[in-house]
């Protein structure tokens, strides 16, 4: 390709030198054959002048490449950075979740979970107080559907025998929860017994339809457990596995086991119950071993069964002994009557007797409870009646018929309005019937 | 004599369970259509499977939450501590976590 302006340049020479020879007389051979040399020196150049102008035009061809390609790196550099930009604002803006108390990245997600309530308790032998009730945030920590850290903390404010008011701060569980797989979690650390529901899933105040624990289900002088187990620590097998329509759901643990709490009255030692709420270490040596069963043959029933064998350590004065608790529990949401709810649970803890030398003998804790519920859902009131009892280890038998009514500002909000009519066999300045309020709230 | 009988049973429980768990596994593997498109489902959770489950679990321990009270990410989280305590499958927490992300 020549250039243009080199073209009509070489046009305008080549006319001219024709023209002239077209002039010129036929007779003038010598002058011809001079313009014939100027003519061939004339195509000489210009054919010098057409090679030059291909070299130029290549080299040019090829600045314009390499410029393109360089533009087409820049270009191509710039973009990436503005892709990293836009992703890690994406993550960003992923991570925020709306929420200071959650968060995610590309493989791990955190959330604060947990429950608080406040109540005021009037009770009929004249003692009334509000009282602080509880916090309890829950920690959640996942890594990928791999893993995940559980823990919860509990805050709460008691007051001690002289009268002073304590704040107690406690490690309700801590676990690291592995995924086996999709019918099989590992569940190590410090755990709620699974024995029976309550303990496991039901005492969060957002939770429990009443502002207090059914009757046995607690604790009891000196932090000792009373017919059900608080909790462990060890490790856990946990999962559910679909039978055709039905489903089944268990846990089996192993654990440090409970230890023997006793006290010194008038010279003797007395055991006072158990400390089930997980000790740090093994004392005796010997594993509690327990689990639960949960059978689902319709969505709305749920039947569970547990069992728990151990060895309680003891004390200086009180040898091991053998420990056994066994329980029953169900769910059921009759299909025929919306939002009326039926639940139950029955458990009995028995502590061997010791040796020879010891005048303790065989102690139990049995206690059970009925509770129904029924949700009005235009007026968002949802009246409950409890039932339980529960034998201690002296054999002193107490009941309580305890009647409700809560209004749900929202799911996890709830106005509770109670009355408890508590009775004894035993004592009965150990009991007062108490009018009870309680706030509570599940985030 | 306890002391060894409680390490059998606790040995044969976890034993056992860890065989059953796999045998589920493997037959739940083996009967589900391996095709592409469903393998895919299978994992990301089924909606109209996830409401019924939504429906019927959460209530047999306390009122049923607003999938609008969390967002996608917590409740992705919150779904996994479900699982543990109400003795949830993977693909039970798949489906259910599937209808709370599609509804909140």
């Amino acid at each position: 390709m020549i250039h243009p302006i080199l073209r009509n340049t070489l046009k305008c020479i080549s006319t001219g030198l024709l023209v002239s020879l077209a002039t010129l007389p036929a007779t003038a051979e010598e002058d011809y054959t001079a313009l014939q040399q100027n003519y061939e020196k004339l195509q000489s150049q210009f054919e010098q002048l057409s090679g030059d102008m291909a070299k130029l035009q290549s080299q040019i061809k090829k600045q314009e490449s390499s410029l393109d390609s360089k533009i087409e790196s820049k270009l191509a550099a710039q973009e990436a950075v503005y892709v990293e930009r836009v992703e890690r604002l994406e993550a960003t803006q992923a991570g925020s979740g709306g929420s200071l108390l959650s968060g995610a990245s590309a493989n791990s997600s955190y959330h604060i979970a947990g429950y608080a309530d406040v109540g005021y308790t009037d009770a009929d032998d004249g003692a009334s107080s509000f009282n602080t009730g509880h916090f309890a945030p829950i920690f959640h920590y996942k890594y990928k559907d791999i893993l995940m850290l559980e823990a919860e903390l509990a805050f709460g404010s008691e007051t001690n025998e002289e009268g002073e008011t304590e704040t107690e701060t406690e490690v309700e569980y801590m676990t690291l929860d592995l995924f086996i797989n999709d019918y099989m979690t590992l569940v190590a650390g410090k755990f709620l017994s699974p024995i029976g529901q309550f303990q496991q899933n039901l005492h969060p105040s957002w939770i429990n339809k009443l502002a207090s624990m059914p009757i046995g289900f607690g604790a009891g002088h000196g932090g000792a457990s009373q017919a059900t187990p608080i909790g462990d620590v060890g490790a856990q097998l946990r999962g559910g596995i679909p039978v055709k329509d039905m489903r089944i759901n268990y846990a089996v643990f192993v654990g440090n086991g409970p230890r023997i709490i006793a006290e010194e009255h008038m010279g003797d030692v007395e055991i006072e119950g158990l400390d089930t709420s997980g000790t740090a270490s093994d004392l005796n040596g010997n594993k509690s071993v327990g689990g639960r069963l949960g059978f689902l043959p319709l969505p709305n029933l749920e039947i569970g069964a547990s069992a728990l064998t151990a060895s309680a350590a003891g004390t200086e004065d009180i040898s091991d002994r053998d420990y056994d608790v066994y329980g029953m529990d169900f769910y059921y949401a009759p299909g025929y009557i919306d939002n009326l709810t039926l639940r139950g649970e029955y458990v009995k803890t028995e502590l061997g007797a010791g040796s020879a030398s010891e005048e303790d003998a065989k102690k139990t804790w049995e206690a059970w409870y009925l509770q129904a519920s029924y949700f009005m859902d235009q007026y968002k009131l949802e009246p409950v009646l409890r039932y339980g009892e529960y034998e201690d280890a002296h054999g002193e038998t107490k009941t309580q018929w305890a009647p409700g009514l809560n209004y749900r500002f929202s799911s996890n909000i709830i106005a509770k309005v109670g009355y408890e009519f508590n009775d004894t066999n035993g004592d009965e300045d150990d009991v007062s019937d108490r009018f009870t309020l309680q706030l509570a709230y599940g985030f | 004599m306890k002391i060894h009988l409680k390490k059998h049973t606790l040995y044969a429980s976890f034993a056992l369970l860890f065989l059953a768990s796999s045998a589920a596994l493997s037959l739940n593997a083996e009967s589900s259509d391996t095709s592409g498109a469903d393998v895919a489902q299978s994992i990301k959770g089924d909606f109209i499977r996830g409401a019924k489950l939504w429906a019927n679990t959460c209530v047999r321990c306390h009122n049923m939450r607003d999938p609008k009270d969390l967002t996608d990410e917590e409740w992705g989280i919150t779904i996994s501590h479900m699982r543990v305590r109400a003795g949830l499958t993977g693909q039970d927490t798949r489906d259910i976590l599937e209808f709370l992300q599609k509804s909140n």
